[in-house]
């Protein structure tokens, strides 16, 4: 159990450039198909990683080893998510000062950077699924199924964001407390 | 005290006072090391961070540990990746554990909706922040574009498509620019 976790976070690990939102689609298709939890859950967990202190990568890896395996689980996923990373950081940093000047990493990481966005897109779709449309089999039509309450929150809070670009946690915040008034 | 839980505690505190991580933890780790603790210059902060960038993995660890080799080696730089992770850990432990009984208390679940429309809203903002800061040819667009397709059309691995996207960059840049040099 805890060596399947420490494998598919070292795997998690090695494949991420950025950070926690380039990691999102990598755990959401684990998450998925290891059934670790499901899309709403995976979505309050985001909501949470971004509002508690620590780098988001960690906070979502912490999550998924305590609700996997406690906190042992959030302790070795922690730690396995970090270990590629900090393998090669300790190799550059000691063979390879010019690292980042090689053409081939300048070349790679000039298509990753893009591809990590069209990762992250295919993310947001996952999350919208679960935070504006309506729950299968209910309601019909094209525009039946988005929950109206819920895509007039989201014009609302992408209007905010855009115009007043706060910190996330006080957009997740207000999500709560109207939340809790509109539904 | 001792240079590694000197180095430990520092970063444990860098960990902490970060919410969301990356790009916020950079005034941070300045304010820490280069003014307070004068471990580290100025430089060498943004040298790391930069690098670390270029490096698989998560951002903050990769800083955190290639600072940490800067100023002493091995040892040290497990120090420093050990105390940026060991805030996340603590914290959202507590949380998730938490989390499994409140998730179902009505009020709290009513508030996690709206909260799941305000990460939507956060997340579809930066992708687009994202798309108009990352892409600036072409070749990035197709590659943006296409790994979001490839995802969401065909049962593909986000893995596969991170690896045949990075292959596909170093060619495509290496032609060019040899293309160029030839002519």
């Amino acid at each position: 159990m805890l060596v399947r976790l420490v494998l598919e976070f070292l795997g998690i690990g090695l494949f991420t450039y950025g950070g926690g939102l380039a990691m999102l689609v990598l755990l959401q298709d684990r998450a998925e198909e290891l059934q670790w939890m499901g899309p709403a859950q995976f979505a309050d967990m985001i909501a949470i990683s971004q509002s508690t202190p620590g780098p988001i990568a960690i906070n979502l890896a912490t999550f998924v080893g305590v609700v996997q395996g406690g906190v042992a689980g959030a302790v070795a996923a922690s730690i396995a998510v970090c270990v590629p990373g900090v393998l090669i950081s300790l190799l550059v940093s000691r063979f390879l000062q010019t690292f980042a000047e090689n053409p081939t990493v300048v070349h790679l990481l000039k298509g990753i950077r893009a591809l990590v966005v069209g990762l992250i897109a295919m993310a947001v779709f996952q999350i919208a699924k679960i935070s504006i449309l309506v729950p299968e089999g209910q309601g019909g039509g094209l525009l039946g199924i988005f929950h109206p309450v819920s895509l007039v929150l989201l014009g609302v809070f992408v209007y905010g964001i855009a115009r007043w670009d706060k910190h996330p946690l006080v957009y997740i915040l207000l999500g709560g407390v109207l939340g809790v008034l509109a539904y | 005290m001792k240079m590694w839980l000197r180095l430990y505690m520092i970063f444990f505190k860098i960990g902490l006072v970060t919410i969301g991580g990356g790009y916020t933890m950079l005034p941070i780790i300045e304010r820490e090391l280069v003014v307070r603790h004068r471990l580290a210059g100025h430089d060498a902060v943004l040298d790391s961070f930069a690098m670390a960038q270029s490096i698989p993995g998560i951002v903050a660890v990769n800083t955190a540990t290639l600072l940490g080799y800067r100023i002493g080696k091995t040892s040290k730089a497990i120090a420093c990746f050990l105390g940026v992770i060991t805030p996340s850990i603590i914290i959202i432990s507590l949380i998730a554990l938490a989390y499994g009984g409140a998730s179902r208390i009505p009020w709290i679940e009513k508030a996690l909706q709206g909260v799941r429309v305000a990460v939507l809203a956060l997340l579809m903002v930066t992708v687009w922040r994202l798309l108009r800061r990352t892409v600036r040819d072409w070749f990035q667009a197709a590659v943006a574009g296409g790994a979001f397709l490839a995802l969401l059309l065909f049962p593909v691995s986000p893995i596969a498509v991170i690896v045949g996207g990075g292959a596909a960059s170093v060619c495509y840049y290496r032609w060019r620019e040899g293309g160029s040099h030839a002519g």
